[in-house]
């Protein structure tokens, strides 16, 4: 069992906060929520299909729980980092024992899918691949600000060698927002960083972020406690090595793509997607185990959600993709006497599956079907771009269906969710309303 | 008319061949260009307008050299401070200073120069606190209109690395100290074009055998050096800790801070800090330029106790053991501690200890009686325990 969301401890994140710019303020966002008088909010989150320990996987948990507080938990005053769990389910997934033997038909080369998701960043935010490497992120910037920002912020992570590099990364890539949120109340639409005050006085890929980390920053030279820097304050070179490093690989992807066939990477990336989708589907299906004796997926999941209930008295549960699949046959079949406050499923089939009939809770009634009790909201959010997220609400009336646009192709929306800081600030407003909406019912 | 130092000694004739001591201190706390004038430029678009602790931390400086400065050899022969505070921010100097502009920084060190150069004993010391730069890899100084012209920075900032290098060549002080509290940022290619001039174009001396020198920077190359609003820095603080004694060593009877002794401690306080690298102390950073003779700076009071931490090879092995410590020849207690896994900090005297670790798990040898020296300014200590 590993239980990544407790690696996050308060003083660590404490040590974070003092760092960073003090005049950031979580609870500025437009919608105020008052929260509960009661205590904090366990938040799990149920990865999907396709996740493996190690690598990027692990670098990913860590930055997404920072995002989760700093986005969800601290502004709206839910808990501390360390009241998120993520049960890993990865390890009773699907095994390729020979290393997909079956896949290679000879004489293909791969980048490795860290560069090769990267390139379809890059390429879904509009970035023009040919040209010279230096400004491809500016140009990018211009065509698709927070777009261009996601996709630089998600490769850097990705790149970050140490917690501390992926820490800093992670809070910096807040400052930003909240910055960029200020400038563009909203942050709505696609935005062109040509609207940024200064825009015009950075040509460069590494002076745009630069000046971008240092308005975020405030600009100044000050610090928490007074700080006076004799020189040039460095948010930059110092701290973001990751970052630099991110950028570097972005300039060295045109020279790479150019050693590629054509159609490699759609051939790539829909091979990753639907062997892994078909491989974990099939594999948790075949060992779910009946309800007295559940599946060791099944069985992960709820050890999470248990823990997380007695701790208090109220829980949020994210589920991505599949994981939004196993929580609906958990809560729905294993234990329907586990209440959660808040469900949020992302880029889910939940809705196609129950439509054929998968889930182990049979409802076989016209429609609408009524949503499991022991759920008291629900919220799914999928990209009319994303493969395989659907809609729930035609199956359930009761849930709430969101449109979120990650700005990518059909190929890859659906990895791309949590990977996008603009994404944590739009769930931030609709866990505070659907929070907001409990209240008032009395619920 | 040449401007006079802000202060001389009364019985020191320019013309009188003794050794002296000499300090020249530059304190840069305004920048009446910055940010809004250079902001255009990227190198320069986070450096701030005001330094309030530029003007504390040149007060601190020349407190210690007013103190009075104790070298016998070479007596305190002229202060010149230049010191441009920011507006409502009193320096609170016990001389006067001069405003820290380019000019004033030109001819301030020409004649500091000169009074150095006029006795081959002499103590020169040098002092800047201010925005640092990076340019060809070179440190780089600034005077209070930096920025003025965003055009051409050059007339108000100064190469002192070259300058330093002319003065190991050109001036014949056996001593020379350099302490610069900036910034050291990378080089920046946007810097590059500026042509940055050392402060002394063409020394009127050729020494052929160079005296001691040494540079002592607040950070290392590539990092930013900060203080405290209102305070003087870190960096500043510790300089003048260990000029009054805690960067010397015993000799002849007299504690004696040397060109030899504080280098040394400039770097073991860096060391010491190492295990944080968030703090300030963790980046100082110290270039001995000359293979000279070490020379003297001036004398120095004994500390009394100095941090001591004491750590164990393996680290696993600190939370098993019953650690203890004795003084050589005192008649004190042992000082001792239980298992607890961070290393054992403490305060000791300068001098010979013995240390002695216990483990209660026979996966360790006891270590008995190790002997061990202690001084100053601070003292690590890591003894490798054998394993059964």
């Amino acid at each position: 069992m590993v239980w990544y969301g407790t690696e996050i401890t308060v003083a660590h994140l404490k040590h974070i906060v003092g760092w960073s710019n003090p005049r950031r303020v979580w609870h500025s966002a437009a919608l105020v929520w008052s929260a509960p008088e009661m205590s904090n909010m366990p938040l799990v989150f149920v990865h999907g299909v396709g996740t493996r320990s190690g690598g990027v996987y692990d670098k990913w948990v860590r930055a997404r729980n920072l995002l989760f507080h700093g986005e969800i938990l601290e502004p709206l005053e839910l808990g501390s980092p360390d009241e998120i769990l993520n049960p890993y389910w990865g390890e009773f997934g699907a095994k390729f024992r020979w290393n997909h033997a079956y896949w290679q038909l000879g004489g293909e080369e791969r980048l490795g899918p860290a560069d090769e998701q990267l390139v379809a960043i890059l390429q879904d935010a509009g970035i023009e691949l040919a040209g010279p490497a230096d400004g491809l992120i500016r140009r990018a910037a211009e065509h698709d600000l927070l777009q261009t920002i996601n996709a630089v912020w998600s490769a850097s992570i990705e790149e970050a060698a140490t917690v501390e590099e992926r820490d800093d990364l992670a809070v910096a890539g807040l400052e930003v927002l909240d910055y960029l949120d200020r400038q563009f109340p909203g942050l709505e639409g696609r935005i062109s960083a040509s609207a940024l005050p200064w825009a015009q006085e950075t040509d460069r890929d590494e002076e745009f972020l630069i000046r971008l980390l240092e308005e975020a920053e405030g600009g100044q030279t000050k610090e928490s406690g007074g700080a006076e820097y004799l020189g040039k304050k460095d948010p930059s070179r110092q701290r973001f090595s990751a970052l630099w490093q991110g950028l570097e690989r972005i300039g060295r992807l045109p020279a790479d793509l150019a050693a590629k066939p054509a159609g490699w990477l759609v051939h790539t990336l829909a091979q990753d997607s639907i062997e892994m989708l078909v491989g974990d589907v099939a594999w948790y299906f075949e060992q779910r185990g009946p309800k007295q004796n559940p599946g060791p997926i099944n069985q992960e999941v709820i050890n999470s959600l248990e823990a997380a209930r007695s701790r208090n008295s109220k829980l949020i549960v994210v589920a991505h993709s599949m994981g939004g699949n196993i929580v609906y046959d958990v809560l729905s079949w294993y234990r329907p006497d586990i209440e959660v406050d808040l469900l949020v499923t992302v880029g889910s089939q939940v809705g196609y599956f129950e439509e054929i009939g998968l889930f182990r809770k049979q409802d076989r009634e016209p429609l609408p079907h009524v949503k499991p009790p022991n759920v008291k909201r629900w919220i799914n959010i999928a990209d009319r771009s994303d493969l395989l997220g659907y809609s729930v609400s035609r199956i359930f009336p009761e849930v709430l269906d969101y449109a979120y646009d990650t700005g990518s192709g059909l190929l890859t929306a659906h990895s791309r969710y949590f990977e996008q800081l603009v994404f944590y600030r739009r769930l931030r407003r609709r866990v505070a309303a659907s929070l907001a909406h409990e209240g008032a019912d009395g619920t | 008319m040449e401007p006079e130092p802000s202060w001389q000694a009364p019985d020191w004739q320019p013309d009188k061949a003794e050794a002296r001591t000499h300090v020249l201190v530059i304190g840069v706390g305004d920048y009446p260009y910055l940010p809004d004038r250079a902001k255009k430029m990227l190198a320069l678009s986070s450096l701030g307008a005001r330094l309030t602790t530029s003007v504390a931390s040149t007060a601190h400086f020349v407190q210690w050299v007013l103190a009075p400065l104790r070298n016998d050899a070479a007596p305190l022969g002229s202060l010149d401070v230049l010191l441009s505070a920011p507006e409502g921010v009193t320096p609170g100097l016990p001389v006067p200073a001069r405003e820290a502009t380019a000019d004033g920084l030109r001819t301030a060190f020409r004649n500091w120069y000169r009074r150095c150069s006029q006795h081959h004993g002499n103590v020169a010391i040098f002092y800047y606190v201010g925005h640092g730069l990076t340019s060809h890899a070179r440190q780089v100084i600034t005077a209070q209109e930096f920025g003025r012209d965003d055009l051409d920075l050059s007339p108000h900032a100064f190469d002192i690395k070259t300058t330093i290098d002319l003065m190991r060549d050109g001036c014949p002080a056996r001593v020379q100290c350099y302490f610069i509290d900036a910034c050291r940022p990378p080089s920046n290619v946007q810097l590059d074009p500026h042509d940055f001039q050392p402060l002394l174009r063409a020394p009127q001396h050729n020494v052929s055998a160079p005296g001691a020198q040494f540079i002592a920077y607040s950070v290392y190359p590539g990092t930013s050096a900060r203080g405290i609003e209102g305070q003087p820095t870190a960096f500043t603080r510790w300089l003048v800790r260990l000029l009054n004694g805690e960067g010397g060593t015993q000799r002849n009877r007299c504690w004696e801070v040397t060109t030899e002794t504080l280098p040394a401690a400039i770097r073991r306080v860096a060391e010491y800090h190492a295990l944080d690298a968030t703090s300030d102390e963790a980046k100082f950073d110290v270039e001995v330029t000359t293979a000279a003779r070490p020379g003297l700076i001036a004398l120095g009071t004994k500390p009394q106790t100095v941090p001591l931490r004491l750590g164990l090879s393996p680290e696993d092995a600190l939370a098993l053991g019953h650690l203890a410590l004795r003084e050589v020849g005192a008649s004190t207690d042992d000082d001792q501690r239980g298992p607890a896994p961070e290393p054992w900090e403490t305060r000791r005297s300068i001098g010979y200890h013995q240390f002695w670790a216990r483990f209660a798990s026979p996966a360790f040898v006891d270590i008995e009686g190790e002997l061990f020296t202690v001084d100053s300014p601070m003292r690590c200590e890591t003894f490798e325990v054998a394993s059964r």
